[in-house]
């Protein structure tokens, strides 16, 4: 993965208002990983994902935003409101996610089994809730970060992730 | 700070996000109570799960869908169902104009003339008299005979 700063990501989105696209190409290699881990997680598919980042990333290249503002917050925001679309229109299953890393770790193996049943926690929980545990434990975002991608209050995102927590480790104590 | 204040705080203290003050009062209890530094334990443990597996990374083809979807000449981006994208939401909106104009319409009247009252229309009165000639077929056993 690619370390960056937020000063960095502003100055490529800037040098590719200018018409540099190589520097939306170094926004894509810095940004898309973690995205994309996001919204697998979030939807439990990986051609769901990969059309939520094609999405997200037309969205950035036609967008005309202010370069000092939070673009990772953007980012976020719009893959956030793509995965509520789909979440809408189906329902997260676990088969799916399944079958595609059955293709990725090698089969039955201490890896498969193990994310296997981490993904089925996350399946577990309601949407909203699984989208601020994501943000924390993966991307490492703050109740700050997070509040400022999903636009809500602070105390929203606390409780959410109290609540969150709270099942997982319920349901991890049910598995054991 | 007592073990039920403690409870309301392990989240945030292990996701390190309590007031620098506050993490010193939650250090101090952990150092004599080993009931809630077993809770811290094991709230670390589940958000370990999570934060140790794996990471997926996009299929390399993905770059190349968003650049062909910005390298689309505007001409294109702007078209839909390959008409200008102006004259289609000019379309829809008269269309949209025309829907509006007549349902209010069709609200007024019904307030005009409220449903359940029947109106009828009176026949045009003849003229007493007229040119035309007006013909009625009579039964046959009705006609004098001459």
């Amino acid at each position: 993965m690619i370390e960056y700063t937020a000063a960095e990501i502003s100055g490529l989105y800037k040098r590719y208002k200018q018409g540099d696209e190589k520097a939306f190409e170094a926004l894509y290699a810095r940004l898309s990983g973690s995205l994309f881990n996001y919204c697998v997680r979030l939807l439990g598919d990986w051609h769901l994902a990969e059309d939520v980042i094609v999405e997200t990333f037309g969205k950035l290249a036609n967008s005309n935003l202010d370069e000092r503002g939070n673009l990772k917050a953007w980012l976020y925001r719009v893959a956030t409101n793509a995965s509520y679309t789909i979440f809408r229109k189906k329902k997260t299953e676990l088969k799916c996610f399944e079958q595609q890393l059955r293709s990725t770790v090698s089969n039955q193996g201490p890896d498969f089994v193990r994310e296997l049943r981490v993904q089925r926690l996350l399946t577990e929980l309601p949407e909203y809730q699984r989208i601020v545990v994501v943000l924390k434990f993966y991307e490492r975002m703050t109740y700050q970060d997070i509040a400022d991608v999903l636009c809500c209050p602070l105390g929203t995102v606390k409780s959410r992730m109290h609540q969150g927590l709270r099942k997982l480790r319920g349901m991890m104590e049910d598995v054991e | 700070m007592k073990c039920s204040e403690i409870e309301n705080h392990v989240t945030d203290y292990v996701l390190q996000e309590l007031a620098p003050e506050l993490q010193i009062q939650v250090n101090e209890h952990l150092a004599i109570c080993d009931k809630c530094r077993g809770e811290v334990q094991h709230t670390e443990a589940v958000i370990a799960a999570f934060r140790d597996s794996a990471r997926f990374r996009p299929a390399p083809d993905v770059y190349g869908r968003i650049a062909e979807q910005v390298r689309a000449p505007k001409s294109e981006r702007a078209r839909l169902f390959g008409l200008p994208r102006s004259l289609v939401f000019a379309f829809g909106a008269f269309l949209l104009g025309i829907v509006i104009t007549r349902s209010v319409d069709s609200i007024i009247m019904n307030i005009r003339e409220p449903s359940g009252i029947e109106v009828r229309q009176e026949p045009p009165r003849k003229a007493p008299f007229s040119d035309t000639v007006e013909f009625y077929s009579v039964p046959a056993k009705n006609l004098a005979r001459i």
